[in-house]
């Protein structure tokens, strides 16, 4: 029955010669491993068009949904993330078959005549693949695709004359946009893979025509496709396969964060296998040449490696010379070793070079794997990602802008001590290399490194500034007039620890807190200190310990026999709790009704001299910043500060 | 088919035997992994459900209009019924989702159907000429009370739990398998 079905489909397709013309290939000599690599490459493609298809199912190419489609793939659909996982790193896979396929042509000598011309489709095949590759890269919309793909559309605008066109048609326009992502799409899904299609048939076609290139039979009995050479491939591609879903599954395809034009991005690499490129690019001597002969960037990226590749083109030729097999197998060796030790000296340096610029770039990419994970946690969050895109997410989170925000405008003054030491400004006259250290003159608030531990305001800040006043504030005493602050503010600043009515307060009755004895108090006295910041970590109002807190910031009563000698906390400061009518105490500064909250963090950040110190009547050093920090700023510089922002667990 | 008397591998048909089997096996593994782990991933909408429409009450119900807008005389009238979407990655809020006639029975009621067709899922018309709903569609008719005109459509208009709260008229809005004659949420 089967065996007549065989035979009518046989009739009228004549599948059977097909078959028999596909699989009954001869190999004089016998299957060898060594003949695996082709096969290995048509089964990464075939892996490659099963993911690609699926991924094409769900991705959507715009500079508002890119990131947010591929972020779906990875995070929420099922086997999305493995998926993707195969198809990145199949991708290099592909790149790394592709040098061991053309390592084992020129070594055979599989390229001279009569197969020049499948020697030639098959580097055609080679540039298609690094096509794919390159533009791969720039789809999922990250910051990592977006600014490594960024340098290759400059070198294709950096080619003379038509390379500004060149650019803008590859990139849709004179600026990256909505439509680089469709063209580079395009290119990646249906124009590159065509082509790949197209010349994969032309180059089995000849490849069938001319047989296997078998160097040396060694006397072993001639074998035929199938099925001994196909076992020997398949093993070979369950190899590829093992070790491109061992990689998905250990490392992943990553997802930074959603490219961002405004956000310089210090760890822009391209991928591993152009990093060869790269590092040569980065010779001075390649720009100078690239000067000297007017040929600009395109020297070193497009000419060189296009003379290079030339060489390569021409080795069939170069073969009919006497010795010309020898120097083509020397050449390529040169190649590889060149491109390979380029490859070693980029990597050691980005990751093992003890520099200021290698540090830089890990610091780079450790915060854009921060700031990856941050977006992906917003886009999880009841939140979700909004129609404006996922670059609003962390473009409006407190805990990513926050730290930026004090980078710019406040570390300097208030250093985290870890990091003392790092600020430095050049003095002398112009010219002159000599530099001194700037010192902390605030105490430290906080550090961007450590952006989930605020120190300000804290309990142990309200500790430390109760029992340890002038060791809390003691970086003031560097605000003077030479490191150069303004006579008025270093008259402040050596007021507030000096002679400060809170310096004396707290080293007369600092210690009576410390004391063992009144622990239960202190502890009471600064939870009602910290319920005034209202955070989310603070005890409400009417909770008996913030009572008895509040009990002793009135009557300054530690216990039955024990009160606080220079007064209590009301005789000195404003405090009005927020709900209720009649303030504790309506006059004094520095005022602390809704201390540490962000209400009072934001007033005292805009104008300190008028919140806090009410003009003149208490002790203030800091200068305001309304004029300097947007509403918008101000907002997330403070609710970083204070903790008000999603936090995942 | 590598059979013949001339064919080097004959002479020992159980190792050939051997490799072809093994080929096949190892031919099948590196095949199928990536085609079924890709299946797999194609088939997510069946796997997960999500849900999509956010922002209704605990019942389900979305307010859709103010009760003022409905017509006086109890003719059918249709609202756009708008509700925060989690349309895949994206959260939508306040956005279409659908829309639904409604208006006044005799008690001061409100009665709601979806606009939907039964059929097919095409936006049926109200023809208040003739007193009854249309598909532009297929031609499905449809009586003031929903039932059917003609027999094209499988069942009649699918109705809505609808009620009047604090001034507003609030309705269930659900979507109902097409074509087939009972009643299915979707």
């Amino acid at each position: 029955m089967l065996n007549s079905l065989c035979n009518w489909l046989d009739h009228r397709t004549g599948y059977r010669d097909l078959m028999k013309e596909a699989l009954d290939e001869p190999i004089p000599g016998g299957a060898r491993w060594r003949y695996v690599w082709g096969s290995t490459l048509v089964f990464t493609f075939f892996v490659q068009v099963v993911t690609g298809f699926v991924l094409w199912a769900c991705y959507a190419p715009s500079t508002r949904t890119a990131w947010e489609s591929v972020y779906f793939i990875q995070h929420e659909m099922t086997l999305g993330w493995f998926i993707r996982g195969v198809h990145h790193f199949c991708a290099q896979a592909m790149i790394v078959l592709l040098v061991f396929h053309l390592v084992q042509v020129v070594i055979d000598g599989a390229y001279k005549a009569p197969r020049e011309v499948n020697f030639w489709l098959g580097l055609v095949l080679m540039q298609i693949v690094m096509g794919l590759g390159l533009t791969g890269y720039l789809l999922p919309w990250d910051q990592k695709g977006y600014y490594a793909t960024a340098v290759a559309t400059e070198i294709a605008g950096s080619v003379p004359v038509i390379g500004p066109q060149l650019q803008q048609v590859a990139q849709g326009g004179s600026e990256y946009g909505h439509h680089t992502l469709t063209r580079f799409f395009a290119l990646h899904a249906g124009v590159l893979p065509t082509l790949l299609v197209a010349f994969l048939g032309l180059h089995i076609y000849v490849f069938r025509r001319h047989a296997i290139h078998v160097k040396d039979t060694k006397g072993k009995p001639d074998a035929s496709f199938w099925p001994d050479q196909i076992l020997k491939d398949g093993v070979a591609c369950l190899a590829v396969l093992a070790a491109v879903m061992g990689l998905a599954i250990w490392k992943g395809a990553e997802l930074t964060a959603p490219a961002n034009p405004a956000e310089a991005y210090s760890a822009a690499r391209p991928e591993w296998y152009y990093l060869f490129l790269f590092r040569f690019l980065k010779f001075e001597w390649v720009s100078q040449a690239g000067e000297a002969t007017g040929l600009g960037e395109a020297f070193g990226a497009v000419v060189i490696p296009g003379l290079l590749m030339g060489v390569l083109v021409m080795m069939p030729l170069i073969a009919r010379i006497k010795g010309g097999h020898t120097f083509n197998v020397i050449y390529m060796w040169v190649m590889i070793l060149g491109a390979g030790a380029l490859t070693g000296v980029a990597l050691y340096e980005d990751w093992y070079q003890d520099d200021v610029d290698s540090r830089e770039f890990r610091a780079a990419v450790e915060k854009a794997h921060v700031d990856g994970e941050r977006t992906v946690e917003l886009a999880q969050s009841p939140t979700g990602i909004p129609p404006e895109g996922a670059i609003t997410l962390l473009r409006n989170d407190p805990l990513t802008q926050g730290p930026a925000l004090f980078n710019t405008y406040c570390i300097e003054c208030h250093q985290p001590a870890a990091r003392e030491g790092e600020w430095t400004r050049k003095v002398g006259p112009e010219g002159s290399e000599e530099t001194i250290i700037i010192p902390a003159t605030a105490p430290e608030l906080a550090d961007p490194h450590d952006r989930k531990n605020v120190r300000f305001g804290s309990r142990d800040w309200i500790r430390s500034v109760l029992t340890d006043f002038s060791g809390h504030f003691q970086s003031l005493a560097n605000m003077t007039v030479e490191n150069g602050a303004s006579e008025e503010r270093a008259e402040a600043a050596a007021a507030i620890i000096n002679d400060g009515s809170m310096a004396d307060w707290s080293t007369t009755d600092g210690p009576k807190l410390s004391d063992p004895a009144h622990k239960e108090a202190f502890d009471a006295l600064v939870e009602f200190l910290y319920a005034q910041s209202e955070r989310d970590d603070a005890l409400p109002q009417d909770d008996t310990q913030v009572l008895r807190g509040r009990e002793i910031f009135e009557s300054g009563e530690l216990s039955a026999d024990v009160s606080f000698e220079y007064g209590a906390c009301v005789d000195c400061h404003t405090m009005h709790i927020r709900g209720e009518e009649e303030p504790l105490s309506d006059s004094g500064y520095p005022m602390l009704s809704g201390y540490g909250g962000e209400e009072w963090l934001r007033a005292f950040i805009s104008d300190p001299d008028a919140h806090y110190a009410g003009n003149g009547e208490g002790n203030n050093a800091m200068p305001g910043f309304a004029d300097q920090l947007s509403p918008q700023q101000l907002d997330l510089l403070v609710q970083w500060l204070t903790g008000d922002y999603y936090h995942s667990d | 088919m590598t059979e013949t008397p001339s064919s080097p591998a004959s002479e020992e048909p159980r190792r050939n035997f051997m490799t072809k089997a093994l080929a096949v096996v190892v031919g099948s593994i590196v095949g199928l992994v990536p085609i079924i782990a890709g299946a797999i991933t194609a088939i997510d909408p069946l796997l997960r459900r999500r849900n999509s429409i956010q922002g209704t009450d605990d019942d389900g119900f979305l307010k859709v209009t103010p009760a003022s807008s409905l017509d006086a005389s109890g003719a059918p009238r249709l609202f756009p019924v708008i509700a925060d979407l989690q349309d895949a990655w994206n959260k939508f809020p306040q956005t279409e989702i659908g829309s639904v006639y409604v208006w006044k029975n005799d008690d001061g009621t409100v009665k709601a159907f979806t606009a939907r067709c039964p059929h097919l899922g095409c936006t049926v018309n109200y023809k208040p000429n003739q007193q009854r709903f249309a598909c532009p569609c297929h031609d499905s008719s449809f009586n003031l009370d929903g039932s059917r005109n003609n027999d094209i459509p499988p069942r009649g208009m699918d109705p809505l739990e609808a009620e009047i709260r604090g001034g507003d008229v609030w309705i269930k809005f659900e979507k109902f398998r097409a074509g087939v004659h009972d009643r299915i949420p979707v």
